[in-house]
């Protein structure tokens, strides 16, 4: 045992003293139940505070099944005029008071369709993109979660970069086609510890490029700022865990956040282009906002129970006896790569009768200079790959998966690696040589 | 705050009378595993706090709860709702037992800021595995997520807290 876990072992009996010291057993409490007295139990419930409700289910699933949609239809938009043409869908109205989204803001309205709003919510963002940010955006087919909410799959781009994210919307009306923007996040633009209340807004946020974001506050009903001119100066402190948000001041109900990640100019590593906003409401305790919680979103209304009706969550592929993994890591300019590279993946899958379960969720990765890798684990070598549908490898490497990384010069510890110590994972990564001919 | 954390269960588990043998087998189960999951995410006190609100949540939907395949992880959720709104910023532990009972002075003073550097759930998974003992399959069930998951958090919260406790 090292010296580090020495001490963890210690504090571990030094947090239980600490922590029965300040407690009774739950026995104890059980016991006392019998002689409570019914008037003390009216009193105290009276009392209770207002429990959290609405739990957000997190299922790594859902990103699996969600990505499913890219290949089936691409809308392509840009800033150019013309080619907003898709999102000038007639707005439909809403209730006042039925809900309020990022876009369209306010309550007045929503759009016919998922695809339109979330075309729309792209199109006003990256007009307003930070300066020197010419973006462009596909979106995919929207899946649909439960009756109100659905996830749209987009991809923004810059001239030299990419990012693949997703937009959570919903039905915020009792029309039934009027949707709007809730949330969206690029891969791995995280947001955390999201807290609302007394005017002060608090969050840890954490980017693929590990960058300070630009931050901007909007009063979710009117669309004005409630912070005019926040950003990276005023309310954020770089901290080793992440960025801390703490804004405080802020003069609405409910605020619209938007960060906006354009990475470190100075390097040249990785994805550059990263997007988040979510909506937060005073006390709100069910913000979904970032990437992993976009990705894992499965099921608001139907809490838990409703998890039983998604996907596969554990990321294997099964074929006879065989179980492996795969993930698919972009590590080259070309956006949505990996996205498209997975889904086929999964539709090879679905199309043969031997293999079942599905891919992992795919990621974007530090550049690699070089074309195809496929890193095999030491127990995948079971699985016929070829039936996989894999883009075609220039190097396949067997072996411990953090060992062949180094090999081809890349580093397990990078934080864009997420299969260390998994030996029957299959690492397909893509870099900057990799011909996307989607 | 210790009186009304207890009052909270009273309340509730006698809103299951018929089931006080399963609620109680619960909290027996449960209890000790959101306690040090939930202490290693907030620090002791709103900790404690955040669990007694999970635990007071399952015993009040018990019927929903004992459908659930793994009723832990989603209190730890439960848990972590209520424990980022217990917390002010302003108000931010600067250890996870920054006043103790049980000594005269908090213990290690310099691993348990070390730990407040990791990334949240980073720190739960390592707490959980090598402060307390658990497998890795325990700590996967109490944060709900897969094994090669927990796998990531401890590969990487321990790396970090190496470079942290190291830099001293």
């Amino acid at each position: 045992m090292t010296d580090l876990e020495q001490r963890l072992d210690a504090l571990g009996d030094h947090l239980d003293t600490e922590r029965e010291q300040r407690t009774i057993s739950a026995n104890g409490r059980a016991a006392m139940l019998v002689d409570l007295d019914p008037q003390a139990v009216d009193s105290a419930s009276e009392r209770r505070p207002k429990r959290p409700v609405g739990s957000v289910v997190l299922r790594v699933a859902a990103a699996l099944v969600l990505l499913g949609g890219v290949v089936a239809g691409i809308a392509k938009f840009s800033q150019d005029t013309e080619q907003r043409d898709v999102v000038s869908t007639t707005p439909v109205a809403l209730q006042l008071g039925q809900g309020v989204g990022l876009f369209p803001v306010g309550t007045r309205v929503g759009l016919e369709t998922p695809e339109a709003a979330a075309s729309a919510y792209l199109a006003d963002r990256i007009a307003s993109a930070p300066a020197g940010l010419e973006l462009t955006a596909d979106i995919g087919i929207a899946s649909l979660i439960g009756e109100s909410r659905a996830m749209v799959v987009f991809t923004l781009r810059s001239p030299d970069d990419a990012s693949d994210g997703l937009v959570l919307l919903g039905r915020t009306g009792q029309d039934p086609d009027a949707w709007v923007a809730l949330s969206a996040a690029t891969i791995g633009f995280d947001v955390e510890d999201i807290t609302f209340a007394d005017s002060l807004l608090t969050a840890t946020i954490s980017s693929p490029t590990g960058a300070v974001p630009q931050v901007a506050l909007f009063d979710a009903a009117t669309g004005a700022m409630p912070v005019p001119g926040t950003n990276p100066a005023g309310g954020l402190n770089d901290r080793a865990s992440g960025v801390e948000l703490e804004v405080s001041g802020v003069a609405a109900e409910t605020v619209g956040v938007r960060l906006w990640d354009i990475g470190r100019p100075e390097s040249q590593a990785g994805p550059r282009v990263n997007f988040a906003e979510f909506i937060v409401a005073d006390g709100d305790l069910t913000v979904q906002a970032g990437w992993e919680v976009l990705t894992s979103f499965a099921a608001t209304a139907g809490g838990p129970d409703a998890g039983s009706s998604v996907a596969d969550a554990s990321g294997t592929i099964d074929q006879g006896d065989c179980s492996i993994r795969v993930r698919i890591y972009n590590a080259g300019p070309a956006a949505g790569s990996a996205s498209r590279a997975t889904v086929a993946i999964r539709e090879a899958i679905n199309l043969d009768n031997t293999m079942s379960g599905g891919p992992l969720e795919p990621t974007n990765a530090a550049a690699w200079d070089g074309g195809v890798a496929w890193i095999v684990g030491p127990d995948a070598t079971c699985f016929d790959l070829d039936s996989l549908g894999l883009p075609v490898a220039d190097q396949v490497l067997r072996g411990d998966p953090s060992q062949q990384l180094a090999n081809l010069g890349l580093d397990e510890r990078d934080q864009w690696f997420q299969d260390a110590g998994t030996s029957n994972t299959v690492v397909v990564l893509l870099g900057q040589r990799y011909l996307d001919t989607d | 705050m210790d009186s009304g954390r207890y009052a909270l269960y009273e309340v509730v588990i006698t809103e299951h009378a018929d089931n006080r043998a399963d609620v109680s087998a619960l909290l027996d189960d449960a209890r000790p595993r959101l306690e040090r999951a939930l202490v290693a995410r907030f620090g002791i006190d709103d900790g404690l706090d955040a669990a007694a609100e999970a635990l007071a949540y399952g015993v009040e939907h018990w019927p929903k709860l004992s459908t659930m395949t793994n009723p832990i992880g989603y209190l730890y959720r439960v848990g972590d709702t209520a424990g980022q709104r217990l917390r002010r910023r302003w108000n931010r532990v600067a250890a996870l037992v920054e006043e103790p009972q049980s000594v005269d002075q908090p213990l290690d003073v310099d691993l348990q800021r070390a730990l407040l550097k990791l990334k949240p759930e980073h720190r739960v998974a390592v707490v959980l595995v090598y402060a307390h003992g658990y497998s890795y399959a325990e700590a996967a069930d109490v944060l709900d997520v897969p094994l090669t998951t927990i796998t990531n958090y401890l590969n990487r919260g321990l790396a970090r807290l190496r470079t942290v406790v190291e830099a001293k």
